[in-house]
């Protein structure tokens, strides 16, 4: 029997006419550096767990290939941000939790600006997209109803779909991974899973349910000759390339306050652009991002691959 | 498996020194990757990751789904902007690649007491051909998605075969009627279907004044009755080159758990293709490399396209399967087609 079956259910979109959105409609009020040589870099500055504002072009300093590059433009809070929430609702995930999230992602949303926009994916041992950035703003708390924690954990597929998104132009993109660990399912290893994160522009912040136990991250998704990752390393592993940040709750925090945090964080990221001058315009680069300010803290992602 | 997979090892190595292109037949290899494919784009951002496969790759297939805003969950990350923004279609064109899409014409949801459901399926499709249109893309051939093996649901007639040729009928008179120049054609599961109702779908269509432009084969080579693949292709093949409706299969693999996997499941099936064929000349007219392999997961990544010197990835499987099939080397322990 044909497994064409399985794409039947989504033609069913076809149905439905295409609505845009109102966040579509808007024209992104901020400037955006395009073409094909430009590198946007996401950085966040702290100075003592605050953000640092007002920082201008001539307070950063950009390393590519640690060659100095001359940035064009730093954009501050200006570009619509669109959130990924991927939650893990596997059987480990439920009750009192389940409901924190559900909790948690409404006051998301209304921490959204005008522009902005949410994107709803949960996961257990299927991938589950529960409400798409067009989607009516009701449809994220009709889809927490029907969600019961149940099942494995196939989180690197989860994530590695959402980081292949590639964010429309004049836009940024985060993605909040909250989940209580271990990966069980998922056909994406942690390699392939980094080698997708190298080539988007996507940050990710993980919170993690709870401090994880230090053993392999996926007892069955291994690249070939490759050692086993630990689940802490790869976390770290993939904020570090995506400029993001790992945060570890611990069981009854409040997970909107850190849902909350996490957005801010980005919000108050600086959009670093630069040309590339003097390096190979190929293949791996590595990117170091640094604020000529003494106390300064910057988080930027590690590296990118050259388009 | 192991021997299937120790050939793709050993080819793979002697293909990638192996630089000449070899001449194809126009419109002889299609290739249609997983609809979300985490590295689809790429196929686009990065041509030359598969400029040897390319270069025998004559027609590119969309599926529906790409062209639809929005974006259903099974293209993943390619939706219809992100596939716009990636120049695809444009791109497809400038290669001098034809340009297919798949489409489901019957569905059981489509199968509406009124004409409804049958408008909305003409519809979908025509929105789905400016859609690429609006792109830059210019299509060539539309690939009808299986309407008799959705047609066999309730809905839709149960198991006879006329009212889902009458439903055909209808959709391929109509967007014909509107794209006047587009290959409208027949993809049909075996041996889910026999060769002789396949035989008979296509009469009817032909009856009703539709004669579909190609015949492709959906084959589940798991579940093939012994000795009947060779016999049942052959007929179809000489059916098919009486109404001058080129014929085709379809190498697709059911495994989508592991690249490899996969792969050894494509491999297997270009086997048993060859020893039904024997000569690259006496091949199907069209062979079309397509991946729909659901993951465990439920999505549509498997197998990774790129790049086509890493082993097992889709277009590495190509071009490894088409150079086999052609009759170049094969592996130790493969079977080479003589030319």
């Amino acid at each position: 029997m044909s497994r064409r079956f399985a794409l039947i259910g989504a033609v069913a979109a076809a149905l439905f006419p295409a609505t845009p959105s109102t966040a579509q409609q808007q024209e992104p009020a901020a400037t955006f550096r395009s073409g094909a040589d430009v590198v946007s870099v996401e950085a966040s500055v702290r100075r003592e767990k605050r953000p640092v504002t007002g920082l201008k072009l001539g307070d950063f300093q950009l390393l590519d290939n640690g060659v100095p590059q001359q940035i064009s433009d730093v954009s501050y809070e200006r570009l619509p941000i669109d959130v990924t929430v991927v939650l893990d609702v596997s059987a480990s995930v439920t009750g009192a939790v389940l409901d924190q999230l559900r909790q948690s992602v409404r006051q998301l949303k209304t921490d959204l600006g005008p522009s902005d926009r949410l994107k709803l994916v949960a996961f257990n041992m299927q991938v589950r997209r529960l409400a798409d950035f067009e989607a009516p703003a009701s449809a994220t708390d009709s889809a927490f109803a029907s969600l019961s924690g149940h099942g494995s954990s196939a989180i690197f597929d989860s994530v590695a779909v959402q980081l292949a998104s590639t964010t429309p132009p004049g836009r940024r993109h985060l993605i909040v991974l909250f989940t209580d660990g271990q990966d069980s399912s998922s056909i994406t290893d942690p390699e392939a899973l980094f080698d997708v994160a190298k080539r988007t522009t996507s940050t990710v912040d993980i919170v993690l349910a709870s401090a994880v136990a230090e053993r392999s991250a996926s007892p069955f998704a291994r690249s070939p000759g490759r050692p086993p990752i630990t689940i802490g390393r790869m976390y770290d592993q993939l904020a570090r390339e995506t400029g993001g940040m790992v945060v570890t709750t611990t069981p009854g925090e409040n997970l909107a306050s850190t849902f909350r945090r996490t957005l801010a964080d980005f919000r108050s990221s600086y959009v670093l652009y630069f040309t590339p001058q003097g390096v190979e315009r190929t293949g791996s680069h590595t990117i170091d991002v640094r604020v000529k300010q003494d106390g300064t803290e910057v988080r930027a992602r590690r590296g990118y691959i050259w388009k | 498996m192991g021997v299937i997979a120790a050939f793709l090892t050993a080819s793979a190595a002697a293909s990638s020194r192996a630089s000449p292109v070899l001449p194809v037949l126009a419109d002889r290899i299609w290739f249609s990757p997983g609809p979300g494919t985490l590295d689809y784009l790429r196929l686009f951002d990065h041509p030359e990751e598969w400029s040897r496969a390319r270069s025998v790759v004559t027609v590119f297939k969309f599926y529906a789904q790409h062209t639809q805003t929005p974006a259903p969950s099974i293209v993943g990350p390619n939706s219809y902007d992100a596939l716009v923004r990636a120049g695809a279609f444009r791109k497809v064109v400038s290669w001098k690649i034809k340009t297919a899409l798949e489409a489901g014409s019957v569905k059981e949801f489509w199968c509406t007491p009124d004409a409804s459901g049958m408008e909305a399926s003409i519809q979908s499709t025509l929105d789905a051909v400016k859609a690429i249109e609006d792109a830059g893309g210019q299509l060539s051939y539309l690939a009808m998605d299986e309407p008799w093996v959705s047609g066999r649901a309730k809905a839709c007639g149960g198991p006879a075969l006329e009212p889902t040729a009458d439903r055909v009928a209808l959709y391929m008179s109509t967007v014909n009627r509107a794209r006047p120049t587009l290959k409208i054609g027949l993809i049909e599961a075996y041996p889910f279907s026999s060769e002789e109702a396949i035989e008979t779908m296509v009469q009817l269509l032909r009856a009703r004044g539709v004669p579909p432009a190609f015949l492709h084969m959906d084959v589940d080579w798991h579940s093939l009755p012994p000795g009947a693949f060779a016999r049942d292709m052959k007929r179809l093949q000489t059916f098919a080159a009486s109404l001058n409706m080129p014929f085709g299969i379809i190498i697709v693999g059911y495994n989508g758990e592991a690249d490899a996997l996969y792969a050894s499941d494509d491999g297997g099936l270009a086997n048993v293709i060859a020893d039904a064929f024997q000569t690259w000349d006496a091949m199907p007219d069209h062979i079309i490399f397509q991946s729909w392999v659901v993951t465990s997961t439920g999505l549509f990544i498997t197998p990774s396209n790129l790049p086509e010197d890493q082993l097992y990835t889709h277009t590495n499987t190509l071009w490894d399967l088409f150079r086999r099939l052609r009759g170049g080397t094969g592996g130790p322990v493969g079977k080479s087609v003589p030319k």
